[in-house]
């Protein structure tokens, strides 16, 4: 059954729009932050990759409905399946922090590394409180 | 007046025919109008509305801080200019005070002659009292430039050159300032002067516009010229002023743009033109976008686009049904994309043309030209998106054809647990399906089959298989209701195809089996 759940979950993931999303919207901030000339760049981007991870996360809401149904019919208690949401979170912040993570390896600055643990750490609790607060209790 | 006014309308109107009809086909108008206005604030409205103008906005400041400006550069090639020596004109916005000419050249390590230029436009024109002309432009030039126009002898005091002279030379007053000043002014050949130019294509006089490629000079008899001491003491200024520099006779080619960058920090230079080699150059302080800035426009157009176009995408469901609700009530299907029209240009362009209001105050205009792409990207791409989408894509899918749900066979066996046992294997054996559980229960004449099996094309989705046989005296009854499941949106076709190939095989068994049983 684990590897059933665990097959189900990453096509979920891998076939959701949002991560789709995530990773051609990480692609771009790369490209603008890589050619960036003024210093508020990082900030603004990072501020567009909020509302970006909020797209995703609208974006993924029917999806991730349907599939914490599957997994509850699976067997699966109510943390095991948080903690998989949590997973899925982590993973699309991880993308969408990306660009950060490579522009400071190309060029280390205080400000990029703070923008990217922002980032990292705000969307974590953004899908963790939307998923535990909208999504489980409608099943 | 106010009564009389009143009524007076209210007798045209009684008079003129305006009747119910006319009145009520005005409101039924309107409330289209109305409902159209009410249907696009309910989806203003909605919280998604907050994300898609949060994107506009910070993508239309991201594009216009990542602008970088270059110079606007034009090379013309003219073969006519076979100098081998290098010119250059340099044009100020405002006069200013200049040094020597080695002052002016000495940061580029360049040699040259520096002839000085005080060419000005009046915002007060002064008054010539016995001509009764106005004089609109002041030309201040040195004396080797009065000679070329024919000018042999030197000028005295208050002494100017005019076209409008009758003879040789006559006096008159100038009225500058409430000042009346007595003049001489000397008389100056037309043409002469018309055509005399200070540098490639530049004449002396200044010139107002441009018809095609040919300048349009200031009428001669609004232009006094005369040396720089005299146009001074006209104006009242103890430096030397100048607003144009003629540099000849350079030592080497010079590089315009460096030497624009240079000027630039000490002086209001609008214009460097260099001549020579059979070119001329121009490097103006108009500052355009640079290609890879446009670049950085388009990126960020794009990461804006993708946000807004997946935020639609979620929202799509509920444009759907909203659609078909207004048409419903009688809009004609043009409604629902005025509606979206008029959603994105308040939700998108609304705050971007704000925003764009910032860049343009706060960053100036080649980050607004910028910031523009960006916006005018984002709403075409966003707008024509959501409208494609929301369009029905073929008449047929405006009427929604669900799958049957449900199948009733007719059998003349009369086996239930040979009938229940064919099923079963017509079930496991579907080669469309994977069966994940199958349960049976028979019970004297009546059986239940229960069935679930996934869709090997499709991850994630399937077909749940409720199956009840009942054995009467004239035959058997096999009752079967189906649903179709997806962990992602089923489609329509997809839901009907999965349930075609799962009922059929049981139905298509049982028959061939009855055949040979």
């Amino acid at each position: 059954m684990g590897s059933n759940i665990l097959v189900i979950f990453v096509k979920a993931v891998t076939k959701s729009s949002g991560l789709k999303i995530s990773v051609i919207a990480s692609i771009n901030l790369l490209i603008i932050l890589l050619f960036r000339n003024n210093a508020l760049i990082p900030y603004l981007s990072l501020l567009l990759t909020m509302v970006a991870s909020a797209a995703i996360v609208i974006v993924d809401f029917r999806l991730q409905s349907i599939l914490l149904y599957v997994l509850f019919s699976y067997g699966l208690r109510p943390n095991s399946v948080r903690l998989l949401i949590l997973l899925h979170s982590l993973l699309v912040a991880s993308v969408l922090s990306l660009p950060y993570l490579v522009v400071d390896v190309v060029s280390f600055s205080l400000a990029l590394t703070l923008a990217f643990l922002v980032v990292l750490g705000m969307l974590s609790l953004i899908y963790k409180s939307i998923r535990d607060t909208a999504s489980i209790p409608q099943i | 007046m106010l009564a009389t006014s009143y009524v007076t309308i209210k007798y045209v109107r009684a008079e003129s025919g305006m009747t119910r009809e006319f009145k009520v086909a005005i409101k039924a108008r309107l409330a289209r109008v109305v409902g159209m206005y009410k249907l696009s604030l309910l989806i203003l409205r909605k919280s998604f509305t907050y994300l898609v103008i949060l994107a506009t906005i910070l993508s239309v400041i991201t594009s216009g801080l990542n602008t970088r400006y270059e110079n606007n550069l034009v090379v013309i090639r003219d073969p006519s200019i076979t100098n081998t020596t290098h010119t250059i004109l340099v044009r100020f916005s405002t006069p200013v005070i200049i040094g020597d000419c080695s002052t002016l050249l000495g940061d580029l390590s360049l040699e040259g002659n520096c002839t000085y230029f005080y060419r000005a436009v009046l915002d007060q024109p002064y008054q010539l009292e016995k001509s009764k002309k106005l004089i609109y432009v002041m030309i201040g030039v040195e004396d080797k430039i009065l000679k070329d126009l024919g000018i042999d002898r030197e000028l005295s005091e208050y002494s100017f050159v005019y076209s409008e002279v009758l003879g040789e030379f006559m006096t008159d007053f100038i009225l500058v300032n409430n000042k009346r000043i007595e003049i001489t002014l000397i008389y100056v050949n037309n043409n002469l002067l018309r055509n005399y130019t200070i540098f490639y294509k530049t004449p002396l006089i200044p010139t107002q516009g441009y018809v095609g490629v040919e300048p349009v000079i200031v009428p001669l008899q609004h232009v006094l010229i005369s040396t720089y001491e005299n146009v001074m003491r006209i104006l009242g200024s103890e430096e030397p002023l100048v607003t144009d520099v003629v540099i000849t006779n350079l030592s080497k080619p010079p590089d315009p743009v460096r030497f624009f960058e240079l000027l630039e920090t000490r002086y209001p230079v609008t214009e460097v033109a260099a001549a020579g080699d059979g070119h001329v150059t121009y490097i103006s302080e108009t500052r355009i976008p640079t290609p890879d800035s446009l670049i950085s426009a388009i990126l960020s157009s794009v990461t804006a686009s993708i946000i807004i176009i997946s935020v639609f995408s979620s929202t799509m469901p509920y444009l759907t049904e909203l659609r078909s609700k207004i048409s419903f009530m009688g809009f004609q299907p043009w409604a629902i994309t005025i509606i979206i029209v008029g959603y994105t240009l308040t939700s998108i362009m609304f705050p971007g043309l704000i925003t764009l209001v910032y860049v343009f105050v706060s960053m100036g205009g080649a980050s607004t030209l910028n910031s523009m792409v960006t916006l005018i990207i984002s709403w075409f791409a966003s707008t024509t998106y959501i409208i494609l989408r929301i369009k029905p894509e073929k008449l047929v899918t405006e009427t929604y054809m669900p799958p049957t749900p449900r199948y009733v066979l007719m059998t003349s066996v009369t086996d239930i647990k040979k009938l229940v046992e064919l099923i079963i294997k017509l079930i496991r054996t579907n080669e469309f399906f994977t069966t994940e559980e199958v349960e049976w229960k028979i019970e004297g004449d009546e059986a239940f089959i229960h069935a679930k099996m996934n869709y090997v094309d499709s991850w994630g989705s399937g077909i749940d298989l409720t199956i009840f046989i009942n054995v009467a005296s004239e035959g058997t009854y096999i009752n079967i209701s189906s649903t179709v499941f997806g962990v992602e949106e089923v489609s329509e076709t997809m839901s009907r195809s999965i349930n075609a190939l799962a009922v059929s095989r049981i139905v298509g068994g049982v028959k061939a089996w009855e055949a040979t049983f």
